[in-house]
């Protein structure tokens, strides 16, 4: 009778022993799809917004600031009402390169070159915050943002 | 309360001890590459659709280049898909991957090709996966989006 009943204590405190991990584990996974699910989001959402943006792509090149962000905020609201994400950002920037002799590009500027054959580029960031259930344990760092780049040439 | 459990006989006993050791290494290994597999499949799709959108971003640049310039050179248009394609991680030449531009049948498409990386079944097929990704070039891809 003694011998059942110690039994049945281990049995007990073994699983509270193992339940916190069990847990964690389950709810990791969880939240990991979570966060994997809204990156595959951001890249399509990010592929939506450049399908709205290449027929018009000569216009983001010459637009000036004020119009430039007059259509990253068109964009922006017209992506949240389609794929229902309220939280949803999209951020457009133009990035200027000047080609080598041969060619290659080596860095990207945010301000023009005025470089002889200077090329124009387009990017496209849509950023997502995340909030996973285990957030609170930092020491897992959770990623607290899912986001995709994409960049097109315009010019 | 009687106790109706049959006791079976201590030589079967001696036999299956030791079963449950087995079983739960041959279940652990089956498990372990179930979920090797499970984990290199979705690196490949993932490496698939990261390449496809590359090779989209370097075809609608060219296609912006032909509207612009329709008699542009083959050296520029390569240039450009590959400038492009450098910019989104796809960097030709380096870390296995190519960017070219293909011509068939009066067609011109962006291929990337990049080895992605597989994990687990490394140990049934060691050499790597090529991942490719086609993109045609028109005008329609202009005017209907990506």
């Amino acid at each position: 009778m003694s011998r059942n009943r110690s039994a049945r204590g281990a049995a007990l405190i073994e699983f509270a022993i193992a339940l916190p991990f069990t847990l964690t584990l389950f709810i990791g996974i969880g939240d990991f799809t979570a966060y994997f699910w809204s990156q595959t989001q951001m890249e399509e959402v990010a592929r939506l917004a450049l399908s709205r943006i290449v027929p018009a792509l000569d216009g983001y090149a010459s637009a000036d600031a004020g119009s430039f962000e007059k259509y990253e905020n068109t964009i922006q609201e017209s992506l949240r009402r389609e794929t229902g994400r309220k939280e949803l950002a999209i951020k457009l920037s133009r990035h200027y390169a000047c080609p080598l002799p041969s060619g290659a590009e080596q860095n990207l500027f945010t301000e023009p070159q005025l470089c002889q054959g200077e090329r124009v580029y387009l990017r496209v960031a849509s950023d997502q915050p995340v909030a996973p259930l285990l957030a609170p344990l930092r020491l897992i760092g959770y990623p607290s943002r899912a986001f995709s780049r994409h960049v097109i040439r315009i010019r | 309360m009687k106790n109706t459990r049959t006791r079976r006989p201590a030589r079967w006993r001696k036999r299956e001890r030791g079963s449950a050791l087995l079983l739960t290494l041959l279940l652990t290994v089956v498990g372990a590459l179930i979920l090797g597999m499970a984990v290199d499949a979705s690196s490949l799709i993932w490496a698939r659709s990261n390449a496809q959108t590359t090779a989209n971003l370097a075809a609608a640049s060219i296609g912006l280049e032909l509207k612009r310039n329709p008699s542009a050179s083959t050296e520029f248009l390569v240039e450009t898909a590959r400038a492009v394609a450098a910019w989104n991680g796809y960097r030709h030449g380096s870390d296995s991957v190519a960017v070219h531009l293909e011509r068939q049948d009066g067609k011109t498409s962006v291929l990337v090709e990049r080895d992605a990386g597989v994990y687990f079944s490394r140990v049934i097929r060691p050499q790597p996966v090529a991942v490719r990704a086609r993109a045609a070039i028109d005008n329609t891809l202009l005017k209907a989006g990506l």
